[in-house]
C-alpha cells in the first residue's frame, strides 16, 4: 500500500496509548492495530476526523504517500 | 428463506444425479449397436486396435473421474450445510463450489471424449448434454460471484 499511516509517531508525541486512542476515536484496538500496521484498505473521513481531533493534528501529519518500488 | 433454498438445492442434487446416471445407462440395444459398428470397421485391424486401446485407457481414466464426480456431490452437500449454519461468505464455500463445478465438468469431458471414440456426433452429444454442462458452468459462475463478494467483504472489513 502506497499510503502510510503514521499514527504511532503522533501517539508518541501526545504520549497516548493505543487503548486510550481507540476509546477516544470509537474504534476497537484490533482496528487501530490494522491501521497502524498498514493493513487497512481504506479509512473513513469520520475516522480520520476523530483521529485528528484526538491527536490534535492535521491529516497530513498522519498520512504519507510513498511511491512503491516496482 | 433457508427452507426455500434447501428445497431448491435438493432439487438440484436430484437433477445432478439424474444427469450423471442417465448418459451412463446403456441398454442392450445401444451396446449391441456399438459392437456392430466395431465389427463393421474391422476391429481386429491395427487402427481399430489403437482405438480399442484408447477406449481401454478411457475406462481406466474413468475411475478418477468417478471419484471427482462423487466428490462434487459431497462438496455441494457441504456447501448447503454451510449455508444452513450461517457460514455464507467464506472462502471455503468458493472452494466447494469450484470443486463441485469442475468435478461434474470432468465427468462430461470424459463422456465427450468417450462419445467421440464410439463415433457419436458432437452435435448429438451437445443436444443430449448441453443443459447439464450449463449446470456445471452455472455452478462455476456462482463460485466466482461468491469470490467477488468475498473480496468486497474483505475490503469492507479492512475499512476503518
Amino acid at each position: 500500500m502506497s499510503i502510510i499511516v503514521n499514527v504511532d509517531v503522533m501517539m508518541a508525541r501526545r504520549k497516548m496509548s493505543s487503548q486510550e486512542l481507540a476509546e477516544r476515536i470509537g474504534i476497537t484496538q484490533a482496528n487501530l492495530s490494522i491501521l497502524k500496521t498498514g493493513k487497512a484498505k481504506a479509512i473513513r473521513f469520520s475516522t480520520l476526523e476523530a483521529i485528528c481531533h484526538a491527536l490534535d493534528c492535521q491529516p497530513g501529519d498522519i498520512l504519507e504517500y510513498r511511491e512503491e518500488e516496482m | 428463506m433457508k427452507k426455500y433454498l434447501n428445497v431448491l438445492c435438493v432439487l438440484m442434487l436430484v437433477l445432478m444425479a439424474a444427469n450423471i446416471v442417465m448418459p451412463l445407462q446403456m441398454d442392450g440395444k445401444d451396446f449391441n449397436e456399438i459392437l456392430q459398428i466395431g465389427r463393421q470397421r474391422g476391429i481386429e485391424s491395427s487402427i481399430d486396435g489403437f482405438r480399442m486401446g484408447l477406449m481401454g485407457l478411457m475406462f481406466l481414466m474413468g475411475i478418477p473421474v468417478v471419484v471427482l464426480v462423487v466428490k462434487s456431490f459431497v462438496d455441494f452437500i457441504k456447501f448447503i450445510l454451510n449455508i444452513n449454519n450461517d457460514k455464507i461468505f467464506v472462502w471455503e464455500n468458493v472452494s466447494l463450489l469450484r470443486w463441485a463445478g469442475w468435478g461434474l465438468m470432468s465427468g462430461y469431458i470424459w463422456l465427450f471424449v468417450f462419445s467421440l471414440l464410439i463415433h457419436e456426433s458432437i452435435a448429438k452429444f451437445l443436444f443430449n448434454n448441453s443443459d447439464s454442462i450449463m449446470l456445471c458452468l452455472f455452478m462455476l459462475i456462482v463460485a466466482e460471484v461468491f469470490a467477488i463478494g468475498m473480496k468486497i467483504k474483505e475490503e469492507q472489513d479492512l475499512t476503518i
